[in-house]
């Protein structure tokens, strides 16, 4: 297994994956601090309102930063996984005494070091740009980290056991709709919630026992946003149903199950490449 | 249920592969029917058979790449796919593809860690299976940058690794030259004289008839012909050319003669060829040639998948 994980690594570094992703960070870092410097200078706003400004404008940001680490865990997984058993090179390793498994958990562990690193390196890249430039740091970046890492090694699990079975574009696509539709389902259960209309808060519950991805967003987002804030705003119903804003914590069930939910996709995969014929 | 073949008191080790009608179905398709094979200890064995016939599928089932929907079978005693098995059998893909953004070596030394073979012969392994395949200063190139029969090579150094114990070569010459598929045989040959057997799946049939010990032939699925290749190419006729006989004399013993001085046996065993020559000279003939008639393993092939 961790020959497998120690060869995956060394595919990312020599095939320039993580020389690209490097780039990648240091550019989105740049465009980022270069923005949050000029919102700085050119907003009015002052105190709770400033604060305000720049907690909606962090989590737009880190919201379209976890969209870009799940497309990169999306592709990367299913080229690791589909494209090593297309191509053939897999016929050759799985012919060795090492049980799938092994082989399917080497993988997984091997792309969670590529993309969990990719996703703490350029979310700690972006956060203290922001709090360098902007003077504005969320209260729990680590918590609020560590969950869209989570949320990126989640949906790289469902792509790893999609492409076991799937071809690398189809289980990147199918991959790819499931997280968007995670996340537009996540929107309908918080227009739910502020509507109270059970029917739509059912839907968002579906959505997050079937793919948790966007509650780990949730999750996440809540941890960027500025306690005080939130109290102030937390008289506002219009604000409960802003995809934008999080009012409160995540339940600890939800965090539970998205790591229950990771191993059942992960066994799935082992099962679904054990009866696959290479 | 399959059991580990008992080693009878370690005297007699179970054969290297011993199928009892193992088959592969993929829905109402069937790629192998009912294929029952024993491949003893220490022999070259081919695999033959024309272009979808099944082979491929039998080699997957013996690595266990592929699950049997029927039938057992044992590799090296143990049952199909086991990994104590598949750590004493090197094997060389058909459609032999390897990390590209590795080096030789790199590639040698992560299957030798797979195999099992201790850290610190790893580097010793590699450098002796490249140099067995002829590709000794090449380890340290990426393989993208190697050609295609280059990387057959190292397919095959993949399989040489450890010195395993049964090597299944799948079609291992197709990307090679003449010098490289000369050099092929020659490893099939070194391999059998350490007591290694090789599974050799092939459609060249010289190359085949020139290393192996014993053939089986499958068509659609099924073993249609399989023995002894000295058996399946026995002579069966002979042609002389010959003076001082006459036709008379020729036909008496069973001949035809073709003026001025050729005579043909076609029923004749080739065990019997003394004993016509003998005849012969004590009635005073004077022969020049004797031509046994031997079968090619391609004109054998041919007749078992009857084709005119």
């Amino acid at each position: 297994m961790l020959e497998i994980c120690r060869l995956t690594i060394i595919e990312s570094l020599r095939r320039r994956l993580t020389l690209a992703l490097f780039a990648t960070t240091l550019l989105l870092v740049a465009f980022t601090g270069w923005a949050f410097a000029e919102i700085s200078r050119l907003t009015s706003l002052q105190g709770v309102e400033r604060v305000a400004q720049f907690s909606v404008l962090l989590v737009f940001l880190m919201l379209l930063f976890t969209g870009m680490i799940a497309l990169t865990a999306v592709f990367t997984a299913a080229a690791a996984v589909a494209g090593e058993l297309e191509s053939g090179v897999a016929a050759a390793i799985l012919a060795r005494p090492l049980r799938r498994g092994a082989y399917l958990c080497g993988k997984w562990l091997g792309l969670a070091v590529v993309v969990g690193g990719f996703a703490l390196i350029a979310g700690s890249g972006e956060l203290f740009v922001v709090s360098h430039v902007a003077a504005y740091a969320p209260p729990e970046p680590v918590a609020a980290l560590a969950l869209i890492t989570a949320q990126a090694l989640l949906l790289m699990t469902l792509t790893m056991a999609l492409a076991t079975r799937l071809s690398a574009v189809t289980s990147a696509i199918v991959a790819t709709v499931g997280f968007f539709l995670a996340w537009m389902l996540g929107t309908i259960d918080l227009m739910g919630v502020a509507l109270k209309y059970p029917s739509l808060m059912t839907v968002g519950e579906v959505g997050k026992i079937l793919l948790p991805t966007n509650a780990l967003w949730q999750a996440a987002e809540y941890y960027l946003e500025p306690r005080a804030l939130l109290s102030l705003v937390q008289g506002f119903g219009a604000l409960s149903g802003d995809p934008f804003v999080a009012l409160g914590p995540q339940p600890p069930a939800v965090l539970v199950w998205a790591a229950i939910w990771g191993v059942i996709v992960l066994g799935l995969g082992i099962w679904g490449l054990g009866r696959r014929q290479i | 249920m399959t059991k580990p073949e008992d080693d009878v008191g370690g005297a007699t080790p179970p054969p290297a592969i011993r199928t009892e009608l193992l088959e592969r179905r993929y829905g109402r398709h069937v790629a192998l029917h009912g294929l029952s094979l024993v491949v003893p200890r220490g022999r070259v064995f081919g695999f033959l058979g024309p272009n979808g016939a099944g082979k491929t599928t039998a080699v997957k089932l013996l690595l266990g790449l592929v699950r049997a929907t029927g039938g057992e079978g044992m590799v090296l005693g143990l049952p199909l796919g086991d990994p104590a098995a598949r750590r004493r059998i090197g094997y060389l893909p058909e459609l032999f593809r390897y990390q590209d953004w590795l080096t030789g070596c790199e590639v040698l030394g992560a299957h030798a860690a797979l195999a099992g073979i201790a850290k610190a012969q790893r580097r010793e392994a590699a450098e002796r299976a490249l140099a067995t395949v002829g590709l000794a200063g090449e380890g340290l190139r990426r393989v993208g940058t190697y050609s295609k029969g280059m990387q057959q090579r190292l397919g095959l150094a993949v399989a040489l690794l450890g010195e395993p114990e049964l090597v299944v070569l799948d079609e291992p010459t197709s990307a090679l030259d003449p010098v490289g598929r000369h050099d092929v045989r020659g490893i099939m040959h070194d391999l059998k004289a350490r007591g290694a057997t090789v599974f050799l799946n092939s459609h060249l049939l010289s190359e085949v008839e020139a290393v192996c010990d014993e053939v089986a032939v499958i068509d659609r699925g099924r073993v249609i012909a399989q023995g002894e290749m000295t058996d399946l190419l026995r002579a069966v006729g002979v042609d002389l050319e010959v003076e001082g006989v006459s036709e008379q004399e020729i036909l008496r013993l069973g001949g035809i003669f073709t003026p001025p001085r050729a005579a043909s046996f076609p029923q004749l065993a080739e065990s019997a060829v003394p004993e016509l020559v003998a005849a012969i000279v004590g009635l005073g003939g004077r022969i020049h040639a004797v031509r046994p008639r031997r079968a090619t393993l391609e004109q054998r092939f041919l007749d078992w998948l009857e084709v005119p």
